[in-house]
């Protein structure tokens, strides 16, 4: 994914606020696979994986007037939206989240890998999955937002709505508690 | 497959196996996504900017009615005291809000002001009440020091009181009397014959010598707009 720089981000979020629909649209292309990703390992299907991940879209298009970048930066901010759109999703349906099925894998693997590489990868990440499904609610999102989203430990805070100090301790024990939980996985196997 | 040895550097196995755990947003349903919101933004957007487009030319058809006196002719010609005068007045208020600040609000708070003139004028003539008298004056002095606002200090004042004059000097004799009455009233702060119209404690002071500038005005006949005809409290517009 491009990563644009924080100022082009700001201008960007500058232009939307100003109801600049262009504007908004780049900030979903450098955004969406983030929240969708968070997204999906939350949720049923790919296709409720989809539907949460428009109306956080929608939800930032509704709210961006009010957002005030001297606080929250606006990836915290559009984290923080996903979070209550996935909360929201839990509560309509009444289920709980399922790791994504091995059938809904990422495409993670390109035309030319060989079969057993794919299998060997696919498994592995069935396993980090299920794993994950035993962290905690914060566990998951912290390893989220510091691994995938590339967040600091301060835009984590924010984020959370935790102090850094906590974000750290946070992240540590979920580092900790998934490597137990992987290395048990392979002692298994 | 790589073994997990939570003693042993967790950290860079771990986001190893998330990142690569992460289910990733195909292309093709990055772009349907896309689609679904961007048509709802767009569509937002542009409603956005028909209603900003509107409301300018709400604006201005307003300022253009106003102007040209479009308000109606009996509203237009009404003095303090009429039951119309309010109207005038909103009007007035209505066209100063959809104003931008600058040149065209600066000029149209001068239209006001060279209303308050003939208005005071009008009122010597016909022998109006001089609580009236008083409180036509503050407004005339309020609206002119804040369409003067952009020279600033005594200039300003100079000018409103060169105005105010030429609506003396073309008074007939009796009014003439009236109205100077009227001007060392104000000059000198008295209450005097406004006593008892309980609009003394006007909080709009515009720097026009010092005065306040008269709030509502209960008991003297007409209603002032919400919004002083400085628009501002006092503070000379740009």
């Amino acid at each position: 994914m491009t990563v644009l720089a924080e100022r082009h981000i700001d201008r960007l979020v500058a232009k939307s606020i100003a109801g600049d629909a262009r504007a908004f649209g780049k900030l979903y292309d450098e955004f969406a696979e983030r929240v969708y990703a968070f997204v999906r390992g939350r949720v049923g299907s790919t296709e409720d994986a989809e539907d949460v991940t428009a109306a956080v879209f929608l939800k930032a298009w509704e709210a961006i007037g009010g957002y005030d970048d001297r606080g929250l930066p606006f990836g915290a901010w559009i984290f923080r939206i996903a979070r209550n759109a996935v909360i929201d999703s839990y509560r309509r349906t009444s289920r709980n989240s399922d790791c994504a099925p091995v059938g809904d894998a990422p495409e993670m693997a390109d035309g030319s890998m060989p079969v057993d590489e794919s299998v060997f990868i696919r498994v592995r990440v069935e396993e980090t999955l299920t794993a994950m499904e035993l962290l905690t609610e914060e566990q998951r999102s912290v390893l989220m937002l510091r691994f995938v989203w590339g967040f600091d430990l301060k835009d984590s805070a924010q984020a959370l709505g935790k102090s850094e100090g906590a974000v750290k301790a946070l992240q540590h024990r979920a580092v900790r508690s998934l490597a137990r939980l992987l290395a048990e996985e392979n002692d298994d196997g | 497959m790589d073994r997990f040895d939570p003693d042993i550097d967790d950290l860079d196995a771990v986001r190893d196996a998330v990142l690569g755990s992460m289910v990733r947003l195909p292309a093709d349903r990055k772009r349907a996504i896309r689609s679904r919101v961007m048509s709802t933004v767009t569509r937002d957007a542009m409603l956005a900017r028909a209603r900003v487009v509107f409301r300018h030319a709400v604006a201005a058809v307003t300022v253009t009615a106003t102007l040209l006196g479009g308000v109606s002719y009996a509203a237009a010609r009404s003095l303090p005291g009429d039951p119309l005068y309010s109207i005038k007045r909103v009007s007035e208020e209505l066209t100063l809000q959809v104003l931008p600040d600058g040149q065209l609000q600066s000029r149209f708070l001068f239209t006001i002001a060279v209303r308050r003139a003939d208005e005071i004028a009008r009122m010597s003539i016909g022998g109006a009440d001089s609580a009236l008298m008083l409180r036509a004056l503050e407004q005339f002095r309020a609206t002119t020091s804040a369409a003067y606002g952009d020279s600033g200090g005594s200039d300003g004042t100079d000018a409103a009181e060169a105005r105010l004059q030429e609506s003396v000097d073309s008074a007939p004799q009796p009014a003439r009397t009236q109205l100077q009455k009227a001007i060392e009233d104000a000059d000198s702060g008295s209450s005097g014959p406004s006593s008892g119209s309980g609009s003394e404690s006007g909080g709009s002071g515009n720097g026009a010598g010092g005065q306040q500038a008269p709030s509502s005005g209960s008991g003297s006949g007409w209603s002032e707009p919400s919004v002083d005809a400085t628009g501002n409290g006092g503070a000379a517009r740009p």
